[in-house]
């Protein structure tokens, strides 16, 4: 879920007083292009795409990974990380600025980070990164934009950003067409080794703009207690055939008394997922028509069941309605064993922080996994294809391909000499080897490392961890099982302006607070058919009809 | 002297009269990328937009609701601690019991309404003493007719004690000689607190009483936002919260504007209303035209 910024009437103000040093330089920026024009709704071109080349690893993985975007698996670091870029990307050029979001607290400065010195060394040049906590993402961005002091590669917010996208590129951002698509990105290897499918995320407007920090397509189905569910009589998870037995199952973990409750906040996407319900669209290859997720069967079983373990005590209390401000609330919840299932990304599992180590530090009978399709309806959405996307601000030829060595440059893969810099920094300052030859971080490094380097550009990352082959084995393994059922986004080739600008902002809202009304039983299930036709009525029929035309379209250029 | 008073005068122009200008989008269709000169205008569409929505108008209810009730609940409160405060004699005690009451002011909301959440949250202290005592449990945070009842005890709980800071500034400027006369009249301490306290500190009360009109649409973001989702957006939503999920969150700057403008206007209109009852019952208000 992502976590809605807070705006106060602080930030408002502010907003406000960027907007009129925005009206001072107007007059100038528009110049540049003009951008009031509608988006078109229309199908991507193939052709655009960049030629996928799979890097040769250096380094043999002990899981393989594949072009579907199941990622590499190791148990142990490289010895010896090997250089991947050659030649020094920023030399003799001035500083590049880089807007975008960081997860963590501020890393030191310049002067005093071995890492960010070592780092613009191996550059050759500056990087001056301006990176706000999540939260305030949007509100920055839109600050930068309106008074037009966008830096030179950015990340563009997931939610809040400007409603008309494909005027903002067409005004604000420098067409990467020419410098990535087709065999032209032979130039940038490591940006070549990302999968099309994160490309694909950055066409607009019949061009390529963005440069993707690209995931593994999906973000899992959230974590659940091994040791709670053996207790509850399942030691595997394809004991759970149906979605009786997993309400059945559900209940048996609600034990209020101990303090336990089987759900931590809502688990509505898995559930759906559970279903077989389709992520946001479907398409009917044969008629070419569109269905929105929430008028399948599938996803109004999922709100029933969701509903229906609602009813029967199964959530956390409290925790349903609390929003992404409070994750770390709800999340911690889970943590120190007060649940027995939360949702929650993937890429959370084996990180220092993350659940596998952080609730084997609390206690060790906590096994936590990752959650996996159980039942025979179950799907996968592609709903992680990208974690985020960067976009060039509008700049000289030169100007672009210096910012894309850049990415090039930071999107090197595991074990690499690069990857090693932005993920360890220096050797001795910042992390040492163990006796495995793995790098741990010094006291130094953790902070050292908090600069966000790696949101320059990114592959999908290898599953990677020292400390426990079974955390590897079981990350992996969630990966490789889950990615064969992915199902196929039919709107990722296809452009909705419509849905650009409303599809993840106020249609999601309207479906998050009528969903929630319906499962905590403030409203009856009989809501739900007014519910959808609400959503519908305010965009999402408009949508529907936008990519079908779209699809139509994107067939006969298939045909000719 | 008039110097000084510049960096004051910049600060309100700067960051108060300049912005005002920008309330110029709820009349365009304002994109940040084109800036604010070059978005179209759209005239009134953006209020007829925001009208149409019943959700607007639900939004309006709710806020002028919660408002009601922490005019009428929240507001005496303070006064009431001030007075009990003015009396305790022991300026050592009464030193403790203000840095006491005033700490909470300076934790987040965030903190706040978990807390809240731990005592009265489903899997909260008192539901769990209920359960022991075999009553049926009650979670209040997830009810929605308890919501503003909710917000009203969570501000008293963060706020009373800060709001007092005003009131006993008021409560100190009161003469001495006038509770020794009454005393000497033979005044009890009832008598004297509504002849000569309370008198004491009406203009004050009927000031801040109409600076809160103006802000009665404002009834706290943070706060509402952190617990809107609990009890549903029929409840939950006011109309700030509206600017952000209708407005903010799907860039349509020019409805939320729109939104923000209606909330100003109809604040200014209710300063100056409360203003001119001020005068009609004798009291100074917030200002006096020259006198006539």
């Amino acid at each position: 879920m992502p976590s809605p910024p807070t705006i106060n009437r602080r930030h408002l103000i502010r907003i406000g007083a960027g907007t009129l040093l925005g009206a001072v330089a107007a007059p100038l920026l528009t110049a540049c292009g003009s951008g009031a024009t509608a988006g078109k709704a229309g199908a991507k071109s193939a052709k655009l795409l960049p030629a996928h080349t799979p890097l040769n690893s250096a380094v043999e993985p002990d899981f393989k990974g594949t072009a579907a975007g199941v990622p590499q698996g190791f148990y142990t670091y490289p010895d010896k990380p090997v250089r991947s870029v050659r030649r020094k990307p920023l030399k003799g050029a001035s500083a590049v600025t880089f807007g975008t979001t960081t997860f963590l607290p501020p890393a030191p400065s310049r002067g005093r980070n071995a890492a960010w010195r070592a780092i613009e060394r191996r550059l050759g040049g500056r990087v001056d990164i301006t990176a706000v906590p999540t939260d305030d993402h949007a509100t920055k961005f839109n600050t930068q934009v309106a008074s037009d002091n966008l830096p030179d590669l950015f990340t563009y917010p997931e939610t809040g950003g400007v409603k008309n996208i494909q005027g903002f590129l067409r005004a604000k951002c420098a067409d990467l067409t020419p410098h990535l698509s087709g065999e032209a990105i032979k130039d940038y290897p490591n940006l070549a080794a990302i999968p099309r499918t994160a490309w694909q995320k950055m066409i607009y407007d019949g061009k390529l703009y963005g440069i993707p920090i690209a995931r593994s397509g999906t973000g899992g189905l959230g974590y659940y207690r091994h040791d709670l569910f053996e207790e509850a009589g399942v030691s595997s998870l394809d004991e759970i055939t149906d979605m009786d037995r997993l309400f059945e199952l559900f209940k048996e973990l609600t034990r209020p008394a101990k303090k336990q409750y089987a759900v931590v906040a809502g688990m509505t996407n898995t559930l759906a997922q559970l279903h077989g319900a389709p992520y946001f669209w479907q398409a009917n290859p044969e008629t070419g028509k569109f269905t929105f997720d929430l008028e399948t069967d599938a996803y109004k079983a999922a709100v029933e069941m969701a509903r229906k373990l609602y009813k029967a005590g199964c959530f956390y209390p409290g925790t349903l309605g609390m929003t992404g401000a409070q994750k770390s609330q709800y999340t911690n919840l889970f943590k120190s064993g007060k649940g027995a299932y939360v949702y929650d990304g993937l890429p959370d599992y084996l990180t220092p922080t993350g659940y596998r180590h952080s609730m084997e530090r609390t206690d060790k009978s906590f096994d936590v996994r990752p959650f996996t399709p159980v039942g025979k309806d179950a799907v996968v959405w592609a709903d992680a294809v990208v974690l985020s996307r960067n976009f060039v601000k509008k700049a000289p030829e030169k100007r672009v391909k210096e910012i894309l060595r850049l990415a090039d440059w930071a999107a090197a893969p595991f074990g690499t000499e690069e990857y090693t810099l932005i993920n360890y920094g220096v050797e001795g300052t910042d992390h040492r080897r163990d006796s495995k030859g793995n790098p741990v971080l010094t006291k130094q490094g953790i902070q050292d490392i908090a600069v966000p380097f790696k949101f320059l550009a990114s592959g999908v990352p290898a599953v990677y961890d020292p400390e426990s082959k079974e955390a590897v084995r079981h990350l992996h393994g969630a990966y490789a099982d889950m990615i064969p059922k992915m199902l196929k986004d039919p709107t990722l080739s296809l452009t909705s302006p419509t849905w650009d600008a409303d599809g993840l902002g106020s249609l999601l809202t309207l479906r998050q607070d009528g969903l929630k009304d319906i499962i905590s039983g403030r409203k009856p299930m009989a809501y739900y058919g007014e519910l959808v036709k609400e959503i519908l009525s305010k965009g999402a029929e408009k949508a529907r009809g936008e990519f079908e035309d779209a699809y139509a379209q994107g067939k006969k250029g298939n045909k000719k | 002297m008039l110097l000084l008073v510049l960096p004051g005068f910049l600060y309100f122009v700067v960051f108060h009269y300049v912005p005002l200008t920008g309330y110029v989008i709820a009349f365009k269709d304002y994109q940040p990328y084109l800036g604010y000169a070059d978005s179209p205008w759209a005239g009134i569409a953006n209020f007829q937009a925001a009208f149409a929505e019943p959700a607007f108008w639900s939004a309006l209810v709710n806020t002028l609701e919660i408002a009601g009730i922490q005019l009428v609940f929240f507001f005496p409160v303070p006064i009431g601690l001030a007075l009990l405060l003015n009396s305790v004699l022991s300026s050592k005690l009464r030193r403790f019991v203000q840095s006491v009451v005033y700490l909470p002011h300076f934790i987040g909301w965030v903190v706040i309404v978990s807390i809240f959440q731990q005592i009265l949250g489903g899997a909260g202290v008192l539901p769990n003493l209920m359960d022991d005592a075999g009553m049926p449990s009650y979670d209040m945070m997830t009810d929605p007719g308890a919501f503003p009842w909710l917000l009203a005890l969570q501000l008293i709980w963060k706020d009373a004690g800060w709001g007092t800071i005003i009131f006993l500034a008021a409560l100190l400027t009161i003469d001495k000689q006038q509770y020794e006369a009454a005393a000497i009249d033979g005044a009890g301490s009832w008598r004297r607190l509504w002849h000569v306290t309370l008198p004491g500190i009406v203009p004050v009360v009927i000031l801040l009483l109409i600076l809160n009109l103006g802000q009665i649409l404002t009834v706290g973001f943070e706060q509402i936002v952190l617990q809107r989702d609990a009890v549903g957006p029929d409840s939950g939503e006011v109309l700030d919260t509206y600017v952000y999920y209708h407005g903010i969150k799907g860039g349509d700057w020019g409805v939320s504007a729109a939104v923000g403008l209606v909330k100003a206007v109809i604040g200014t209109a209710l300063v100056l209303g409360a203003n001119k009852v001020a005068h009609f019952f004798g009291q100074d208000g917030i200002y006096r035209g020259a006198d006539r």
